[in-house]
């Protein structure tokens, strides 16, 4: 009698203690799976396009996966068709030449893509359209020159 | 809970082997929660690379001493097919500080317009550079050589791991395929910059609008 009676109130807290057991080993679980990690310097994602214009405002477009550059003229920069291959998102690494920031006619190349850019910025912060980061750089000559950051695009070796 | 469950059952004394187990069980979770708390705040997370530097964050002080010389926190280069040409923004603000809407020095004349605004916390202002661009390409560092390039690129990276001022470059033309070696040298050591092309014998103008605020906050963010 007395020990059925101890019994029974005993299993009062088997709830309790079950409860509190697997809440114990939730956290030696997550402890055991603990690793320690030292914290790792960020590196910025891979250029995903290239637009290169070139001495006599030469236009041209590489994309990530293709080898191929694609050749634009200038009415490309106002009709959307650059527009419609940067609309995927990501970075976009553009080189200029000397020729592309000036004036020739119509505005300059520098200044159409500045267009661009503020195009595909533009987005409301609801909207979850992805992000176009563009980068402005000068061209320049040897290792600084078209053939070399396009190479350089291709094996992803750029800073 | 736990609490009210131990008065509980010490008010009808049942007896403590039948809590025991509970006790022992409590305990050993409230050291593991204070254990997990522990970590949770001594471990620091990662820093991002570039954001702040570590090495360069100030440190704390009170009361604050008065700068006799507050450092510029930007300095602008003018890149021309000469080569690089430091702009003297002091000049124009020493000739600026009486009052006088225009300064001249040897690099130009610059003229200030500000205009208040009553109903906003900041002022509108414009400051009109019209360059001698004679005197911009006489005084200019060559940048023939990538040699020249590189020291030049140092000497900028040292200004701003020692200052922390920040270039801006003022590109014409001309002077793109000089200025290509310098970006790339400063990109590769990771010093903040911007470069903006300019059309010589035009005016150099800087400015600050409400606009640089407001229709540019999506993009800074």
């Amino acid at each position: 009698m007395k020990v059925s009676r101890s019994i029974s109130h005993g299993a009062q807290y088997t709830a309790l203690v079950d409860l509190l057991c697997a809440t114990i080993g939730i956290f030696v679980i997550v402890f055991a799976l603990q690793d320690l990690e030292p914290p790792q310097a960020l590196q910025p994602a891979p250029y995903d396009h290239l637009v290169i214009c070139d001495a006599g405002r030469a236009l041209t477009y590489n994309g990530r996966n293709t080898d191929q550059a694609t050749v634009l003229g200038d009415e490309d920069l106002g009709n959307g068709r650059l527009m419609q291959e940067l609309a995927g998102g990501g970075r976009v690494l553009v080189a200029l030449a000397g020729d592309c920031l000036v004036q020739d006619e119509g505005p300059s190349v520098a200044a159409q893509l500045r267009e661009i850019e503020e195009d595909l910025s533009d987005r409301p912060a609801t909207d979850a359209s992805p992000l176009t980061l563009f980068e402005f750089s000068p061209l320049g000559q040897d290792d600084n020159g078209a053939d070399a950051i396009r190479a350089r695009f291709l094996l992803g070796d750029m800073p | 809970m736990i609490g009210l469950g131990f008065s509980k059952k010490r008010a009808v004394s049942y007896p403590d082997s039948d809590v025991g187990m509970l006790d022992v069980a409590a305990n050993a979770l409230a050291v593991l929660i204070l254990a997990t708390m522990l970590v949770l705040t001594v471990a620091a997370p990662p820093a991002p690379l570039g954001e702040v530097r570590s090495s360069d964050r100030p440190e704390l002080f009170y009361p604050s001493p008065l700068d006799v010389e507050v450092p510029p926190q930007s300095i602008y280069w003018i890149v021309t097919e000469r080569g690089l040409t430091l702009l003297d923004l002091d000049g124009f603000a020493t000739g600026l500080s009486g009052g006088s809407p225009v300064a001249r020095t040897a690099q130009g004349e610059a003229t200030l317009i500000i205009d208040r605004r009553n109903y906003r916390d900041l002022n509108d202002h414009r400051l009109q550079i019209n360059l001698d661009w004679t005197a911009i390409t006489g005084s200019a560092i060559s940048l023939a050589t990538l040699h020249d390039a590189a020291i030049a690129s140092d000497d900028i990276r040292q200004r701003f791991e020692q200052g922390g001022i920040v270039p801006s470059f003022v590109v014409t033309a001309g002077g793109t395929e000089a200025f290509s070696s310098i970006y790339w040298n400063l990109r590769r050591d990771q010093v903040p910059m911007r470069w903006v092309p300019i059309v010589m014998q035009t005016p150099l103008v800087l400015s600050r609008r409400v606009d640089n605020f407001e229709t540019r906050a999506r993009q800074w963010q």
